[in-house]
Formats: C-alpha cells, structure tokens, sequence
C-alpha cells in the first residue's frame, strides 16, 4: 500500500496503474497533470509561490536578537508555511511540483513578476486543486490495493454482468 | 497587443484578466472527471457521470451567484 501510494505521488495515476488499473490512472493522471499545468499556464509559473521566499525569489530573512539575520524557514518553518498554506496542496503533486518551484524561483532570479489579483487567485487555485486532486486518488489507489475484492478488471465485466453476479451470489 | 508581444506560455501569465470566471468551467470539468474517477466502478461510465457532475456544479453556481446578486439588490440597491 505505501508503495501505491508514493508511487501516486511521484506520478498522477501512477498507482491505479500498478494496481492493474491502467485506464483509470491513466485518465486520473493526465486530468491532474493537466490541471497543474493549466494553472500554470493561467497564471504564470510564479504562481508557485515558495514558502521562505519573497515575491521577488530572494530568500526570506528575519532579524536575530543576537545581531545578524537568519533564513525565515529554518527559524519559524510552521509561520513560513502558513503564510502561504497553498504550497502544502501544490506539493501534494510530487516532483512535478519541485520542479515548478526550481522553475519559479529561476523565473524570480530572471525578474519575472508574479501576477495579480485574480489571474494569480486562479492560478493558484487550479494548481492547488491539482494537488488535492491527486491526494484523494493516491489515497483511492492505496485503499483498492487493501480492498482487492472491490477491484474490478473493467475490461472484462460490464456493468450488466456485474448486476447479474451480485444477484447471483444471493 | 504589447502584452501579447511579451507573452512566454507558462512562464507570463495569460492576458485573461477579462474573462477569468470562464476559467472556472474548466476546474469544474477536471474535478469532477477526477471525483467520478474515483467513484465509477466501471471507466466506461466515466464520461457521462463526469458531464453530468459538471453540469450540476455550474448550475449550482450560477444558482449561488444569482442569490447572492438577489440578496444584494436587496439589501444594497432597493433599501438604499
């Protein structure tokens, strides 16, 4: 079952798939893909916006009683991130993720703004639901692998023969 | 037309700032194919159940949307 589920997690519908459910990951995965892309493409890649970081990519830094300044994510994580609590669904798609927030981040460094108002609220909004997406089918591969009775081969039984065998085992 | 000129796909975001709810529709179509997904014993019945929950989510929102404009010109625009 953790392997399914990781596997969901490096890849969209990859753990449907080995689970025997080819077409399901398959439409799973490329729906979910899509979806993070689609988001990316509305609202830029910026809308990956990085926990310990500012809008402009530098890293976030916050003054220390002793003197000096220390990265804002190694001193309070929990604060960093929940400022931004969108990056926790974002990074529910797994390297795909990652490597949007390389690229943001490049994008950053090459001056590229994020965008505003709504465009970026959809952007987000469409990569998030990518990764919450991708949560409840991870979680949905993992449950068949434990419940091997409820898997269907879909290529074989329609859904007559499968009203038909539930009459019959009664 | 500038900004079409300085436009790089998925890195600048799309100039849609006219149009953002239709976007919606879309992100309606991907959850639901998802959900139904998930729910569908059998793929095949995917694709007509996803349409379907498409449908009731749209309509449920223009639903919401056409309340919450009733309730404003209610409470805004007629007691005003």
């Amino acid at each position: 079952m953790p392997l399914v589920a990781l596997s969901g997690w490096l890849l969209p519908g990859l753990g449907y798939m080995l689970i025997g459910e080819r077409t399901r990951g398959l439409i799973a995965g490329v729906t979910i893909i899509a979806t993070f892309l689609a988001g990316i493409l509305i609202g830029g890649i910026r809308v990956i916006d990085v926990p310990g970081f500012d809008a402009n990519g530098q890293t976030k830094t916050i003054p220390m009683m002793g003197g000096g300044r220390a990265p804002a994510l190694r001193v309070s994580p929990m604060a960093e991130v929940m400022n931004k609590p969108w990056y926790i669904a974002q990074l529910l798609m797994g390297p795909t993720n990652i490597a949007a927030t390389w690229g943001s981040l490049a994008a950053a460094a090459a001056g590229h703004k994020q965008s505003t108002a709504r465009i970026f609220d959809i952007g987000t909004l469409y990569t998030a639901v990518a990764g919450m997406l991708n949560l409840l089918a991870l979680i949905d591969a993992a449950h068949r692998t434990t419940h091997p009775g409820e898997v269907e081969d879909d290529s074989l039984e329609t859904p007559a023969d499968e009203s038909q065998s539930a009459g019959g085992e009664i | 037309m500038s900004g079409l000129l300085a436009y790089i796909p998925l890195v600048t975001p799309l100039p849609l700032w006219d149009y953002w709810a239709w976007l919606l529709l879309p992100l309606c179509a991907a959850v639901s194919i998802v959900y139904k997904t998930i729910k569908c014993r059998f793929v095949r019945e995917i694709p007509l159940q996803a349409a379907a929950i498409t449908g009731w989510i749209v309509l449920s929102m223009i639903a919401v949307a056409a309340g919450i404009w009733l309730l404003y010109q209610i409470m805004v625009v007629w007691t005003a």
